[in-house]
């Protein structure tokens, strides 16, 4: 009320879709520092403990990077052949690696001193895993088998050969020490319980299992294969939960994030999806430029490393909200600045009083709305032209155009103007009215503007050449339109055809509804 | 299944002019007193709140404050009453009826008051159209007709005093005319008629002075008016008639306002230097100053009065519903369809100009307005007709998270502006805008209607136009609204639009033809055309719960009810429906009738729940079903589950209520007799009005169609009055077609002669051919024959000719495509 409402340009621009709060979160990263590698990236591990290293793995060796100066840490060479799903131990100090050399290797970060060989496998090892009592290790085998580890004695303790395929993707729980999960190319995710050394649970996927994790309370197991995503309840005998379907292609590999209440998938399909794990709706897709083998995330977000089939390592940080970073500073304009200053100057603490009354803000406002608000029509036209000189915003100046219809305005806008500014006015008309949504407006402009000039114009040569401009667009606008009406017609026979191909048992329906329902009615 | 008819009363909830008299202020300054149905209400200027309301046995039409007493508070009624109330208390303390005795054309339309206990009356002559003023002592009881005539208007007269003497001021044409009460002295001022007729005057109550405004928007404010040289200065900023103007307490300034929606306060220092409030958003009727100078009230044309103080700010504004009010002569003021907001619990409807207003009908309150079109609102000009962009449709969600409005602006000169827009709830901002579509339709939008939103979670709209398209729009992932599905059925007109209670379909009235939609695979499932489809489909609900197989299609005359699993009509009932609501809590279905008829009815049942004439001539302009919280068990069988609200066309809103929760509020209910006087039973009225007769009389019909109407067989006038696109193959028609020949023919010898112009097949069979004879001649020879064989004909070789037409078919074929052609040529 009594506020002047200004122009709204925004009709005529596009709609952009709004930044849900999830987005704003994961926008909240550094711009990702990519690091090139020779191979695919076969698995990266984040270190939780700061600062954060993370071990990517690929070919024939396993490299630790610092996240924030993206330096090689360490690099772990003692590899003949390809290295394998390397994985540090929960406080970091360890690294466990399998590889082609159907052996499970475990380092010392520190070091770099191979400390134990695992032998016992007769295929290559593709994932290895600390479990939860730092004790023992669980390896997940191309033989077709899953085994436990004991460290100390590098013995295995039990061996699993349920799967009849080869076993791709493993999990260790984390609340339970005895209890590990496999998933193999049989497309069968199978429990194992060290305890009784027997299947626990097999669950049936459907699809060739690429990546097995644990929600963080153990209780739900995540599988991924194909392009499906299987939510099981661990607890409860193995239901499925839920299947989602998040991408097109395969998934490869999930991780989970934001302290267990974000689950991340990535795929072939070269993005990386966001899956809220209160209702299992997507929350957000983060793109990347090549199909992704491997995600590597912190389990607050700290750090995000995503590996990609052509040795690509995008990494980024999250950015600290807390005080002990920078503090965003505030840029005022000089007109901001001086109002700022001026109000510091001239506060005093407020005495009573009977009545107290605060200055009225003056509304701000453009140009074209202040000259609108005086009624000065034919100046907010000239200022808009001006701005669409410098600018080239043409929605501003068809919304002022389309309110001065409203206003009744547009004859008094337009008349008095000289040759120059209606030959210029043509013109922005002439460039314009093939828009759609322009040309409405500038259709009854264009009339008005004839209604005006129309005896005038001819004494007008660069008005009466914009003029003529302006009719030949017209004319080629009708041609094209002639044009798509008629392949209009032709695609619509076409639907047409296959429409009463599929119509027409109805219609059959249709004729008994008359005869039937007619002698009722009389 | 006829419950019993028990007595329902309609109510007003909301609704009715609060700015038609000018307000009061309380002599303290805290409270103001505004006329507002059936009573004065009072509010509190700090809260705005509603304190008491005084009542009243007749129309009020001027509250005064006592010049003597300041705790008095008077209140004059259109019977001549002199209402009187203690401010502080709210006590009524007494009523004087003034002996007036008024011939039938005279009624009092205001009442002044001088201190001396001189009262003047206003009376208007409804015959001459003038205000007549009778002086009335209210101590001696003294009446004397004053010799001054004013014109008719609402503030054509005003008493002020000078030094000594008390006078009256009245405006008549061109001429102002002031009359000493005391004396009787005369003096008029007559003004230069180019400038326009004065429009309303207002006199200065203690000095002398008096304002008077003109059509040209001057305003000259008048000194030492009692003589015949007064002196007068002029203040000229208004483009448009001034509706009317105030004086502060000391004279140094005045208020004014008129349709310009511009406060403005002049000062009367010589400075000629004004204040503004802009863009009030409505015209200003009245203005009234409070006693001690701080604020003013400003009575707006949406019903709303503003509370301003002396520093030009709006401090206060008590707002009713909102009333969007049409400034342009002869142009009907729109009322948007009700909906109802589950989550605010308010019936929402346009408002004021762009605006639509969230009304709480629970709290009976005002709640708050969306600016949908987001433009300044046009004041008229001289000369120029301005046309603002008004709200036309609005429809809310099930689930209330989304509000669609379709706002239009057509003035006939350019092109026609039409936008939907999309908002979303959201805690801030009330509703927030997330999506607005440029002219969906290249044209107007006849309706849009939301989904129902079920688990899924599916937003969807669908709008159908006036380019014969229906579009639905669905919400994306990003919540922005996007075209989905266009859809159109030959070049018809889509009108209404309505969704399953499942979802699972949709059904669309395009003209007469009703298309049922199936909504997953945005396929057509069935196409229900009755045989006289002449007439538009208005509304289209689906049934609830029991009722869910039918589907009801109510046209200007009458409400079809189809079954949507046999795909029959199963009744037909004669109603000329002027608003067809649907009861979402159970099977319920309420038609307001033109003639101010209210029908309940089952779509499964017979006979109506309640029928019966209450409207008492308001038209309806639109109607919803509310659902209440718990059942009511004190309110009629069926407005237990919801309450059925209704509004007019000058957006009042009624309900129904029975004689048991009159109480439930503290609204009186107003009654209106039963003028229609019909005391047939509900069923006796329902049969006689479903008589297929009255409906076809409404047109005089084509002489082939009349033909076929007299003919009593069915089957041939169904065949003509089928569309062409509904009736099947020639080989299935001709069989069925000569069967109920034959079976007419036997029957109703008795007919006459000229309806059996048809039949060419009987003189086919009798073995001549009419084809090489001229026309006479062959007519001649058909009547000769047609007699002939009408008295032959006996059962016996009635049955072989069937058997005969039975066995050829081909031949047949032929001969009706030659009818068909002749009905084509008449």
């Amino acid at each position: 009320m009594g506020t002047f409402k200004p122009l709204n340009t925004k009709v005529f621009t596009k709609a952009e879709p709004e930044l849900s709060d999830e987005a704003i979160y994961w926008k909240k990263f550094t711009a990702p520092a990519i690091l090139k590698d020779f191979g695919p990236i076969d698995y990266i591990d984040v270190n939780p403990n700061d600062p954060y290293h993370f071990a990517v793995t690929c070919s024939v060796r396993v490299q630790i990077f610092n996240p924030v100066t993206k330096a090689v840490y360490k690099s772990l060479t003692r590899f003949k052949e390809t290295a394998y799903g390397g994985k540090f131990r929960h406080d970091g100090k360890l690294i466990c690696a399998g590889g082609d050399e159907a052996e499970v290797k475990l380092f010392d970060v520190g070091s770099k001193n191979l400390l134990r060989i695992f032998k016992g496998h007769d295929g290559p090892v593709h994932r290895c895993f600390f479990c939860i009592n730092n004790s023992q290790l669980f390896s997940c085998s191309d033989d077709k088998s899953a085994a436990v580890w004991d460290i100390a004695s590098e013995k295995i303790v039990a061996q699993y050969r349920d799967h009849t395929d080869y076993v791709r993707a493993g999990a260790v729980s984390p609340v339970s020490a005895d209890i590990v999960v496999s998933g193999s190319y049989d497309k069968k995710v199978m429990m194992f319980d060290t305890r009784t050394n027997e299947v626990a649970l097999t669950l049936d996927h459907g699809a060739p299992v690429e990546s097995v994790i644990f929600n963080k309370t153990g209780s739900i197991i995540i599988s991924a294969g194909g392009t499906d995503i299987c939510f099981w309840d661990a607890l409860a005998g193995g239901k499925l939960l839920s299947r989602i379907t998040p991408h097109h292609k395969t998934i490869t590999c999930l991780a989970m994030a934001s302290d267990g209440l974000r689950l991340l998938s990535g795929g072939l399909d070269k993005r990386v999806r966001v899956t809220d794990m209160t209702d299992l709706q997507p929350a957000h897709v983060l793109n990347y430029p090549s199909p992704i083998l491997s995600i590597g995330i912190e389990s607050n977000d700290k750090v995000l490393a995503v590996g990609m089939v052509d040795g690509l390592v995008s990494v980024s940080r999250k950015i600290e909200e807390d005080g002990k970073g920078k503090t965003p500073r505030i840029r005022y304009t000089l007109r901001e600045w001086r109002k700022r200053e001026q109000k510091l100057r001239e506060f005093e603490p407020l005495q009573e009083a009977d009545t107290t009354f605060t200055e009225k803000e003056r509304q701000m406002m453009s140009n074209i709305d202040r000259y609108l608000r005086s009624y000065r029509y034919s100046k907010a036209l000239d200022v808009a032209m001006a701005m669409y000189n410098t600018k080239r915003k043409a929605e501003s100046v068809v919304t002022l155009l389309q309110e001065l219809i409203r206003r009744k305005g547009l004859a008094t806008a337009l008349a008095g103007k000289d040759d120059h500014e209606i030959a210029k006015i043509l013109k922005f008309f002439s460039k314009h009215i093939g828009n759609f949504e322009y040309m409405p407006t500038l259709i009854d402009a264009t009339n008005t503007l004839i209604d005006i000039y129309g005896e005038e114009i001819n004494d007008m040569p660069m008005a009466l050449d914009a003029c003529n401009n302006l009719l030949s667009t017209i004319h080629d606008e009708e041609q094209l339109t002639v044009k798509l009406l008629e392949l209009q017609g032709a695609m619509e026979m076409l639907k047409i055809a296959s429409d009463s191909h599929k119509l027409a048992p109805n219609s059959k329906n249709d004729y008994s509804v008359t005869t039937e329902e007619f002698p009722s009615t009389l | 299944m006829i419950t019993t008819q028990e007595e329902l009363k309609l109510k007003r909830v909301a609704g009715g002019s609060i700015t038609e008299h000018r307000p009061l202020f309380s002599s303290d300054s805290l409270y103001i007193y505004i006329i507002w149905d059936d009573g004065v209400r009072q509010y509190s200027i700090k809260t705005g709140k509603f304190v008491q309301k005084l009542e009243t046995p007749n129309e009020v039409v001027e509250l005064l404050s006592d010049p003597e007493d300041k705790n008095l508070l008077h209140g004059f009624t259109s019977a001549g009453e002199l209402l009187t109330w203690k401010q502080d208390t709210g006590f009524f303390e007494n009523k004087k009826t003034l002996a007036l005795k008024l011939s039938s054309e005279k009624k009092i339309v205001g009442l002044h008051l001088s201190s001396n206990k001189n009262a003047v009356v206003v009376v208007e002559d409804t015959e001459k159209q003038i205000h007549k003023f009778i002086k009335y002592n209210l101590n001696t009881n003294e009446k004397e007709n004053l010799p001054v005539i004013g014109q008719v208007g609402k503030f054509s007269s005003s008493v002020g005093s000078s030094d000594k003497d008390e006078y009256l001021a009245t405006i008549h044409v061109y001429n102002l005319r002031v009359v000493n009460l005391n004396s009787s002295e005369k003096f008029k001022h007559t003004v230069n008629p180019e400038w326009g007729s004065f429009s309303c005057v207002r006199s200065h109550p203690k000095q002398n002075l008096i304002a008077t405004c003109d059509q040209s928007g001057r305003i000259l404010i008048w000194r030492d008016v009692m003589s015949f040289q007064a002196i007068k200065t002029l203040h000229h900023w208004h483009k448009l008639p001034v509706n009317d103007v105030v004086f502060t307490g000391q004279a140094s300034s005045f208020y004014s306002g008129g349709s310009e929606t511009v406060i403005v306060k002049w000062w009367l220092d010589g400075s000629q230097s004004r204040d503004f409030i802009t863009n009030t958003g409505a015209s200003i009727k009245n203005m009234a100053i409070s006693p001690d100078n701080k604020y003013v009230a400003v009575g707006m044309a949406d019903n709303a009065i503003h509370v301003v103080n002396s520093q030009m700010d709006i401090e206060q504004t008590i707002q009713h519903v909102s009333t969007h009010f049409e400034e342009r002569p002869g142009v009907k003021p729109i009322v948007s369809r009700m909906s109802f907001d589950p989550r605010t619990k308010a019936l929402v409807v346009n408002g004021r100009s762009g605006h639509v207003q969230f009304y709480s009908v629970e709290n009976q309150s005002y709640m708050f307005l969306v600016d949908v079109v987001g433009q300044n609102y046009l004041n008229q000009q001289r000369g120029l007709d301005m046309v603002n962009t008004e709200v036309v449709l609005t429809a809310m969600s099930s689930d209330g998270n989304w509000f669609a409005t379709v706002e239009e602006r057509d003035d006939g000169l350019s092109h026609l502006e039409c936008r939907l827009k999309f908002w979303s709830w959201d805690w801030q901002h009330k509703f927030k805008l997330k999506t607005s579509i440029e002219n969906p339709h290249q044209g107007r939008v006849n309706d849009i209607a939301f989904q129902p939103v079920l688990g899924d979670g599916v937003n969807r709209l669908i709008s159908t136009g006036m380019n014969a398209k229906f579009i639905t729009w669905c919400k994306s992932e990003d919540s922005l609204w996007t075209l989905e599905f266009v859809g159109k059925l030959d070049n018809l007109v889509p009108r209404p639009v309505e969704f399953s209670n499942d979802t699972s379909l949709y059904a669309v009235g395009f003209e007469g033809t009703l298309s049922v939609w199936e909504t997953s695979a945005m396929e057509m499932k069935s196409c229900l055309t009755r045989p006289d489809a002449s007439e538009r489909i208005n509304f289209v609900k689906f049934g609830n719960n029991a009722s869910s197989r039918y589907l009801v299609a109510a046209s200007s005359s009458k409400i079809v009810i189809w079954d949507l699993i046999l795909l029959q009509v199963v009744k037909i009932i004669g109603l000329k429906v002027a608003w067809l609501a649907a009861n979402p809590m159970n099977d319920h279905m309420a038609a307001f009738t033109e003639g101010g008829e209210l029908v309940v009815f089952l779509p499964s049942e017979k006979a109506p729940i309640y029928r019966k004439s209450i409207l008492g001539g308001k038209k309806v302009s639109s109607a919803l079903y509310w659902p209440h919280d718990e059942v009511q068990s004190n309110a009629v069988g069926w407005q237990r589950l919801a309450q059925l609200y209704f509004m007019t066309d000058n957006q009042e809103i009624f309900t129904f209520v029975s004689k048991n929760e009159e109480n439930r509020d503290f609204f009186n209910p107003v009654e209106f007799p039963n003028n229609e006087g019909k005391t047939a039973t509900p069923l006796a009225a329902f049969v006689a009005k479903q008589t297929l007769s009255q409906v076809k009389k409404v047109e005089p019909l084509p002489m082939w169609k009349q033909q076929v109407n007299s003919y009593q067989g069915s089957y041939l006038k169904m065949m003509c009055e089928t569309p062409s696109h509904m009736l099947p193959p020639m080989q299935m028609l001709v069989g069925e077609l000569i069967n109920e020949y034959l079976t007419a023919q036997s029957s109703t010898i008795e007919k006459p002669q000229e309806f059996f112009k048809a039949p060419e097949p009987m003189e086919v069979i009798e073995g001549s051919s009419t084809d090489s004879e001229s026309e006479e001649e062959g007519s001649k020879v058909r009547q000769k024959r047609r007699k002939a064989k009408t008295k032959k004909l006996r059962p016996v070789e009635e049955s072989t000719l069937q058997s005969v037409a039975k066995l050829q078919f081909d031949w047949v074929e032929m001969l009706f495509d030659a009818v068909e052609i002749t009905s084509d040529e008449e």
